[in-house]
């Protein structure tokens, strides 16, 4: 069941951002096209046709600038797609049919959870590889560039011994994707916190989000004042695996309690209108 | 098939009445097989259980048989047929006279009316 | 899981904040009969209705379907129609048959494409290029499709025409099964009185009257829809 509402999940918020991310490369692609001309142009072209030059510019320029926009939207529309859907889907009409499926309220709240993250990384993945492409096709001797920096990072990976710099990239892409489901499970319980109410649904469940993101951060802080005095800090490598371990060990309890009360509100306090 | 069902009786009597009319006009011919439950409730605008009702009823009636296998037929019976339009005539002919000693006409001035009766020719249809 | 009653309510109540919805609602339905859910505007159907779909909790007392709570299973066995349309409109008819086939078990996709196809409906379009009439339509098709114990219709004919009250009724009729209990909640009620079984009267979330449609018409030689005139009487 799990994976069949995931499988429509996909789909629905596939249709808004798919073409986005598609939007994005392409946009990266055209943009360096243009930059790269309009840098080849003014090196043959200045003495003979001024305008030419000047109108490639303007292109490049607009271009660079709607794919700079485009990579912002995506970023920021991965949210608010999976803050909408949770909504509209769960709490709105189609909440009657989401809600009489024959599924727990976990495997709705995991689907859209799972779906949301993964959506989210691959938004800033295809932000992360459109920048590549445009470096790629702008920079001239991009990959001798390139090579260097890999040359470096290779001398310091060598220093710093492979098996510490394994652990440290596993437990900041572990911590990195617990943020990203803390980041929507907060909404998502501020979400049914505020639709249990009859009236003023959107305004109860920001204040809401208000509420928890306070608290958290309040918790937060509280944790690491106690941590930082009760942990010795010895040597820099270890006390930075610390760091990382304790931050993604905090987001997953603050994940769970976000997946909880959004569980009980969904199951308990439905009120659908 | 026009069915006509007024409100404040019970529907199963209705339907077992209007069936009755059907074969003894002839409409479903005897012998016939009749369509099945779910077809006829269709039909009619009804809840099954109710046709199932009526004909459960016109099957004690003997109107109606059903054979395990291929389904529920009318009766072959002409009697029986003959029987029933006698009965259905019998109450026309009760209420007409109940109807016409209320204007005040007796018996025999309502036959003759009756034999009398006509509508310009056209009461032969 | 058989159990003798197909719905059954004990002491049933459900309060919204100070506002009884429900009270002390104690009823049950055996299988293979329709039923009327009959009652005005607030009187409490609609939140028996959630109930029994495991979209409200009680506040107290039990709603049980076949003998156990509303849950999963429950949920595989009864089949609901909203009286709002209530699918996602972004998708096609195709992808919404595909999308109840995936979820349940007992959705007989060839009923169906077969009653689309009598409409006359081209199943690739989306649901919103549909008319409101041809959305209910499908939603009344959708829920009509599945194989369940226990169909909760909630006002099936509220703002469509006669010619479509009358497709309605005759796919309820068409569709129901023996094993099967179809509850009908609305206050049209002289439109569905001939297909009834039994009715219920429900006021201000109580329960008024219930009993055999036909008993009323043979003792009291009126409709449910006089009775009901009676009983409401303003």
């Amino acid at each position: 069941m799990l994976g069949k509402l995931m499988k429509y999940e996909f789909k629905a918020s596939g249709r808004i951002l798919m073409p986005l991310y598609a939007g994005i490369l392409v946009m990266a692609v055209l943009s360096g096209i243009f930059t790269k001309a309009s840098s080849n142009i003014f090196d043959i072209y200045t003495v003979y046709v001024a305008h030419i030059p000047k109108f490639i510019s303007f292109i490049s320029t607009i271009s660079i600038l709607l794919y700079v926009i485009l990579i912002m939207t995506g970023l920021i529309l991965s949210y608010i797609v999976a803050i909408i859907r949770f909504k509209r889907n769960l709490f709105g009409a189609e909440g009657y049919l989401m809600n009489t499926l024959p599924v727990t309220p976990s495997q709705n709240i995991t689907a859209k959870t799972l779906v949301a993250v993964v959506y989210q990384i691959l938004g800033m993945l295809v932000s992360a590889v459109s920048v590549l492409i445009f470096a790629i096709i702008c920079i001239d001797n991009f990959a001798a560039n390139f090579t260097d920096l890999f040359k470096v990072l290779g001398a310091f990976i060598a220093e710093a011994g492979v098996g510490s710099v394994t652990a440290f990239v596993l437990e900041s892409v572990v911590l990195a994707i617990l943020c990203f489901f803390c980041g929507n499970l907060i909404f998502y319980a501020a979400i049914s916190i505020g639709h249990s109410a009859n009236l003023h649904r959107v305004a109860k469940s920001i204040v809401a989000y208000i509420l928890l993101y306070i608290a958290g951060q309040i918790i937060s802080f509280n944790i690491i004042s106690i941590a930082a005095r009760i942990i010795p800090i010895t040597d820099s490598m270890l006390s930075i695996h610390i760091i990382l371990i304790g931050t993604a060990a905090l987001e997953a309890v603050y994940a769970s309690a976000y997946f909880a009360i959004t569980h009980y509100f969904l199951k308990n306090k439905l009120n659908l209108q | 098939m026009d069915w006509k069902f007024s409100s404040d009786r019970a529907i199963y009597s209705q339907i077992v009445e209007q069936i009755k009319l059907f074969i003894v006009s002839g409409y479903f011919a005897k012998g016939d097989k009749i369509a099945s439950v779910r077809e006829l409730a269709a039909d009619a605008g009804v809840n099954p259980n109710t046709m199932q009702k009526a004909l459960t009823e016109l099957e004690r009636d003997g109107l109606l048989y059903s054979s395990r296998t291929s389904g529920r037929f009318i009766t072959d019976d002409s009697e029986l047929i003959a029987s029933t339009k006698k009965e259905f005539a019998d109450e026309k002919i009760a209420d007409f006279l109940l109807s016409m000693k209320k204007l005040g006409y007796t018996r025999q001035e309502s036959i003759q009316l009756i034999e009398n009766y006509d509508i310009g020719g056209k009461d032969d249809e | 899981m058989m159990s003798e009653n197909i719905l059954e309510c004990r002491s049933l109540s459900k309060n919204y904040g100070n506002v009884q919805a429900l009270k002390n609602v104690s009823l049950s339905m055996t299988r293979g009969k329709i039923v009327g859910l009959l009652g005005p505007n607030g009187s409490g159907k609609t939140t028996l209705i959630k109930l029994a779909n495991g979209l409200l909790t009680p506040t107290s007392g039990e709603i049980l379907i076949d003998g156990a709570n509303p849950g999963v299973d429950t949920k595989k066995a009864v089949s609901y129609l909203t009286d709002c349309v209530c699918l996602p409109d972004w998708m096609t008819i195709d992808e919404l048959i595909s999308f109840f086939k995936s979820f349940y078990d007992n959705f007989n996709e060839l009923k169906a494409y077969e009653m689309i196809n009598n409409l006359n409906l081209d199943s690739g379009k989306k649901l919103k290029t549909l008319s409101k009439g041809n959305k209910e339509k499908v939603q009344l098709i959708l829920a009509m499709s599945r194989d369940a114990d226990l169909y909760l219709l909630d006002e099936p004919m509220g703002g469509v025409d006669p010619a479509t009250r009358d497709y309605i009724l005759n796919t309820i009729i068409s569709n129901y099964n023996q094993n099967s209990t179809v509850v009908i909640s609305t206050h049209l009620i002289s439109d569905i009185e001939k297909i009834l079984d039994e009715f219920i009267f429900i006021n201000n979330g109580e329960i008024v009257m219930q009993d055999i449609v036909d008993n009323v018409r043979n003792e009291k030689g009126m409709s449910i829809d006089s009775l009901f005139r009676e009983v409401f009487k303003c």
